[in-house]
């Protein structure tokens, strides 16, 4: 996975996150019922905002750091 | 009225004012009278209690040490493993597992310490909400206004301590799990730092972000039972850490010179009246000046995320195998996280030392920072929305807006309740930096003590 996956799923409109969901769920194995489309692409339209503001932030981090390795663990 | 706290009943046992049995009868009585209209409890466990009160009495009447807490009741949020029983973390799907082998290592140290477990808890499926509005178990009532959530996800955790059913409940934070029903039900909520105490036998959700804490009404009991907690694990890598027993040195904390910030900017913004108000009135008693945390918003967004993408990895056979078996509104969430690349997760994990370095950078000039716990008051049960700044919001997915930021870099936090009897609670976070729970705690103490904050007693309870 790359940082082009992020910037595909980050460019991806409202009107098609639909269809890159359908995508995704076909490229990971994942049969979604009909009845729970709706508000499973609701939440992933919302998911694809917050990632946004995240990106945003990281911007020269992520050009360089995405395929760079696994993150050290966390320490508070 | 108010309730017996831990420290008084374990007191009255250890003088033999009171036997641990008859300690246990009532509230296993308790539970009984007020559970079917709080629905806090999801088990209870009538013979374990009564036959682990005996031993505390046995060990009185040979005159062999009892422990700290000898005799106090407390019960856990259902995904904490209790030898011999299911652990169900809230969810239809595990009701088939096998039933878990040992306590986890914090129930194992309170049993230790000679409290009594009692049962466990309700709440938001496998964590994932701040409502406890459990499409399996049922809501679970705000014991100051049946109609209310109690928040969540510990919210029987919460309920149970508020109603005076236990003086003590251990819960989880991942977003906001412990603060966020603290905040709502009126009682003190501690999420230590991250790795503080040990997380193993509890039902992960966020490997990243989980924390284990608790609840109870007064600071001293919150501190208490922390110390008797406290200590590495073998069993949860992350909490590798000694001991460092606060209770004994809190009331020089509370006494000593503290300095205090008050969030502004991401933890105000769009908060009710009544958050702002609690908020400025805990602020105005430690003398805190207002201060900025830079790109908090960036943190809950990433706290977002990462929850959505790890929840699901977590849960990816069971919503490729029986997704309809999951909470409607858990499952749509977790399915979404399927759905992310795995650089969403490698981005959330980037910015987390970027926002841990900018708080500690608040840090070299204040001890404390505030913040609301939650934006409001306990929303309606069944209430889907609320409107923050303007704007409609999903109650579930928003109650947590001001604890992800802190949760998300693992501080420790405790969640006080403003003291306005008669009025629906609302809490404040004491934020402290990693590792300093006891100027978190010493906070608090003070102002438990100025009469700033208190855990009240609901009506009919």
């Amino acid at each position: 996975m790359s940082s082009r996956d992020l910037e595909t799923f980050l460019a991806t409109p409202d009107a098609a996150i639909a269809a890159y969901g359908q995508a995704r769920a076909e490229a990971v194995g994942l049969a979604l019922p009909a009845t729970v489309q709706a508000g499973v692409f609701d939440n992933l339209a919302l998911l694809r905002t917050q990632t946004a503001l995240v990106a945003a932030a990281l911007a020269a981090p992520l050009a360089t750091g995405a395929d760079g390795g696994p993150t050290p663990p966390f320490r508070p | 009225m108010s309730f017996p706290t831990a420290l008084r009943i374990a007191a009255q046992v250890r003088d033999g004012d009171v036997s641990a049995r008859a300690v246990a009868e009532q509230t296993l009585a308790r539970i009984t009278a007020a559970n079917p209209a709080l629905n806090a409890f999801t088990a209870v466990f009538d013979a374990g209690a009564l036959a682990a009160a005996d031993r505390v009495d046995a060990d009185r009447a040979a005159g062999r040490p009892l422990g700290p807490l000898a005799g106090v009741p407390f019960a856990v949020k259902n995904l904490f493993d209790v030898e011999g029983l299911t652990t169900l973390a809230g969810s239809k799907i595990r009701r088939g597992a096998a039933p878990a082998t040992a306590d986890a290592t914090l129930i194992a140290r309170l049993k230790a310490a000679g409290a009594v477990l009692v049962g466990a808890l309700n709440m938001d499926e496998f964590a994932y909400g701040f409502s406890t509005e459990n499409a399996h178990d049922g809501p679970t009532h705000n014991p100051h206004d049946l109609s209310r959530i109690a928040g969540g996800s510990s919210g029987g955790s919460a309920a149970a301590v508020a109603a005076g059913l236990v003086p003590l409940t251990l819960g989880s934070d991942t977003n906001g799990s412990i603060r966020v029903p603290a905040s709502l039900c009126g009682v003190y909520g501690l999420k230590p730092t991250l790795g503080r105490l040990s997380r193993q036998g509890v039902y992960p959700f966020v490997h990243s972000l989980d924390h284990a804490g608790l609840f109870a009404r007064t600071v001293d009991d919150l501190a208490a039972a922390y110390d008797a907690m406290q200590g590495s694990d073998a069993a949860d890598a992350l909490c590798d850490r000694a001991a460092e027993p606060v209770a004994a040195r809190l009331r020089a904390v509370a006494d000593g010179p503290l300095r205090v910030g008050v969030l502004g900017g991401w933890f105000t913004q769009g908060a009710f009246p009544e958050a702002l108000a609690a908020l400025a009135e805990v602020a105005g008693a430690l003398d805190a000046c207002p201060v900025d945390l830079p790109g908090a918003a960036t943190a809950r967004a990433a706290a977002f995320a990462l929850t959505a993408y790890e929840g699901a990895r977590l849960h990816a056979a069971d919503l490729r195998a029986r997704p309809l078996d999951f909470d409607p509104a858990v499952r749509d969430r977790l399915l979404a996280g399927a759905l992310l690349p795995d650089a969403v997760a490698e981005a959330a994990h980037r910015y987390r030392p970027l926002f841990r370095d900018a708080v500690a950078a608040l840090f070299r000039d204040v001890d404390i920072l505030l913040a609301p716990a939650t934006p409001c008051p306990a929303p309606g049960i069944g209430q889907a929305t609320m409107t923050m700044g303007g704007e409609e919001v999903s109650v579930r997915k928003t109650l947590g807006a001001y604890t992800q930021p802190i949760s998300y870099v693992g501080l420790p936090v405790v969640a006080a309740p403003l003291n306005r009897p008669g009025q629906l609670p609302i809490g404040v976070q004491i934020i402290a930096p990693a590792w300093r729970e006891d100027l978190a705690l010493g906070a608090a103490l003070r102002l438990e003590r100025a009469g700033v904050v208190a855990a009240h007693p609901p009506g009919g309870f």
